[in-house]
């Protein structure tokens, strides 16, 4: 049966407004999520502006539809891992039956290959894995490809130290590890069932470490939680909703992409190995970096611990288990560990150039153009407005009619309130979110 | 013995990789770049000079003809990054590292 295109469309359209508009994905006031991990807003009327039969391409990674897709995938995945509120479920125990419902977990496993397509099929144009290859040469490119990221120079750690407010821009980076750090190795988790010879074995290796060998307080992701604290940030998973850049929600996703997908199993293991073995020297500059910017109170132990077992995980994770796994399971299955090895290598340059863009980008307030404004394209904003961020698609102004606005770009740290007559400009690319306490009048136009 | 030396393409600049006398040639299927032995299996002609038909590679000497997918499938290893191909190819121990190169020539089809 041939399914036409807009048949396709309006099929994922309906699937996705369904998902978006239910209990858990619904917009809030609030600049921040707090202390509810089924509370992850979508913006039902973004998404349904996104045509899903066009995949997005590498120079639209960083655009406000990656974005939206970006969120909807997340929770896609993440409605598949068991969240518990930290202080009990008492009060939150429908928006706990929400999240799992059987209705949404139907609609979640309808949209998830489209949305995977269209947020990372670009990915297939990218990187392309040709000829025969044999341990030999898969071990030297990995090795060089190793060499080269542990060598480069790590200009986002550079841009924090020179940053004029480091909390700020330290928190942004941190606001972005939290994807991964509050919950981490659940998608490694993904893997550790079937039966798949000794290599099964040894990603339990690197998976007991990760989780602390049952010891909660060792476990990775209460040692990241106790990184934010000592940083005077948030420990809820997803305080910082809002704040995560789509690159970074993206590069979360692949892990979970390649893992809910078992023939991505291949493509999992060249992407873990690559980063467990650039790891240990990243989180060592990492904790010199952190320690610059927040002194001697951060409590570095999360990044003590990468630094440490990383150099493990990193001869582990590839001579161990890439290896072994190249020989046993020929060309096709090489072919994909390398795949996995281009296609972290790609999406970890891409989120970095995003980051090092926002956090480069200090935006300030200034005097308005004076000149009239259609009514028509006026937006009012009053403390009801649902929050939301986004990321602009063009250099563009924020100008603030009447009123007085806040303009958050970052995790931490106070936003900017514009006032009547004022305005802040805003590259392309860069996420932003406006909100009032008080009955505003905003215009957006181009530069 | 042989071992494996590293070597970079830019396309479109760059269609072949010689190792000593020995030629690899870049052949593009499907928007995906394979790099093939140039030396034909039978009395070593020169494959890139070859033609495609009906998904064969023919070589121009004898007319020897040579599936297509078989050749990519046995061909050298290759990452693509955008139009920045990398290659391992074989080179014999006697090869010295100063004549393998990434090259350019002028392919008859």
């Amino acid at each position: 049966m041939v399914v036409s295109a807009l048949q396709y469309g309006e099929s994922v359209a309906a699937t996705v407004a369904e998902f978006a508009e239910s209990e858990p994905y619904r917009p809030q006031t609030a600049p921040f999520v707090s202390g509810d991990p089924y509370r992850r807003p979508l913006d039902a009327a973004r998404l349904a502006a996104i045509d899903w039969s066009r995949p997005l391409t590498e120079e639209q990674f960083v655009s406000d539809e990656s974005l939206l897709a970006s969120r909807l995938l997340m929770n896609v995945y993440e409605s598949d891992a068991l969240f518990l509120p930290r202080d009990g479920l008492r009060g939150k125990e429908r928006g706990f039956e929400a999240f799992y419902s059987s209705r949404n977990r139907q609609l979640a496993d309808r949209l998830r290959p489209t949305a995977e397509h269209f947020a990372l099929g670009f990915l297939d144009d990218r990187v392309k894995i040709t000829g025969s290859w044999e341990s030999d040469a898969l071990v030297a490119h990995l090795e060089h490809t190793i060499d080269e990221t542990v060598n480069a120079d790590r200009p986002v750690l550079q841009a924090i130290e020179a940053a004029p407010d480091g909390r700020r821009a330290a928190g942004m980076l941190i606001a972005q590890m939290a994807l991964d750090g509050l919950t981490e190795a659940t998608a490694m988790s993904q893997n550790l069932g079937g039966a798949f010879g000794p290599e099964q074995s040894e990603l339990f290796k690197i998976f007991i470490d990760e989780f602390g060998y049952g010891v909660f307080a060792a476990k990775h992701s209460t040692l990241f939680t106790d990184l934010c604290t000592s940083a005077g940030m948030a420990t809820d998973a997803h305080h910082y909703w809002f704040f995560y850049l789509p690159t970074s929600i993206a590069v979360n996703n692949y892990f979970y992409t390649v893992t809910r997908n078992r023939t991505g199993f291949f493509r999992y293991v060249g992407a873990m190995a690559l980063l467990e073995a650039t790891f240990a020297p990243y989180f060592d500059a990492l904790a010199k970096t952190l320690r610059s910017v927040y002194g001697d109170t951060v409590d570095l132990k999360y990044c003590d611990e990468h630094a440490h077992i990383d150099q493990h995980h990193g001869r582990m994770a590839v001579h161990d288990l890439l290896v072994p796994l190249a020989r046993k399971h020929g060309p096709a299955a090489a072919r994909d560990l390398i795949r996995g090895v281009e296609e972290i290598r790609l999406l970890g340059a891409l989120a970095d150039q995003d980051v090092l863009a926002q956090l480069r980008w200090t935006p300030s307030v200034v005097k308005a153009d004076p000149s009239p404004v259609d009514p028509a394209d006026a937006v009012e904003l009053t403390a009801r407005t649902p929050f939301e961020t986004r990321v602009a698609a063009a250099d563009c102004v924020v100008r603030v009619l009447g009123g007085q606005a806040q303009l958050y770009w970052s995790a931490t740290g106070d936003p900017l309130t514009p006032a009547a007559g004022e305005a802040v400009e805003v590259p392309k690319g860069r996420l932003y979110g406006i909100r009032s306490d008080v009955d505003t009048a905003i215009v957006v136009s181009p530069v | 013995m042989g071992r494996l030396r590293r070597v970079e393409l830019s396309l479109p600049e760059h269609n072949s990789v010689l190792v000593g006398e020995d030629l690899y040639f870049t052949f593009a299927t499907n928007g995906r770049v394979h790099l093939i032995a140039s030396r034909c299996a039978h009395r070593g002609g020169p494959l890139h000079l070859g033609e495609v038909r009906a998904d064969r590679l023919r070589c121009p000497w004898h007319g020897s003809a040579f599936k297509v997918d078989r050749l990519c499938a046995r061909a050298v290893s290759v990452v693509q990054r955008g139009s920045t191909v990398i290659a391992y190819v074989p080179v014999p121990e006697s090869t010295s590292d100063d004549l393998v190169a990434a090259h350019t020539l002028v392919f008859a089809r």
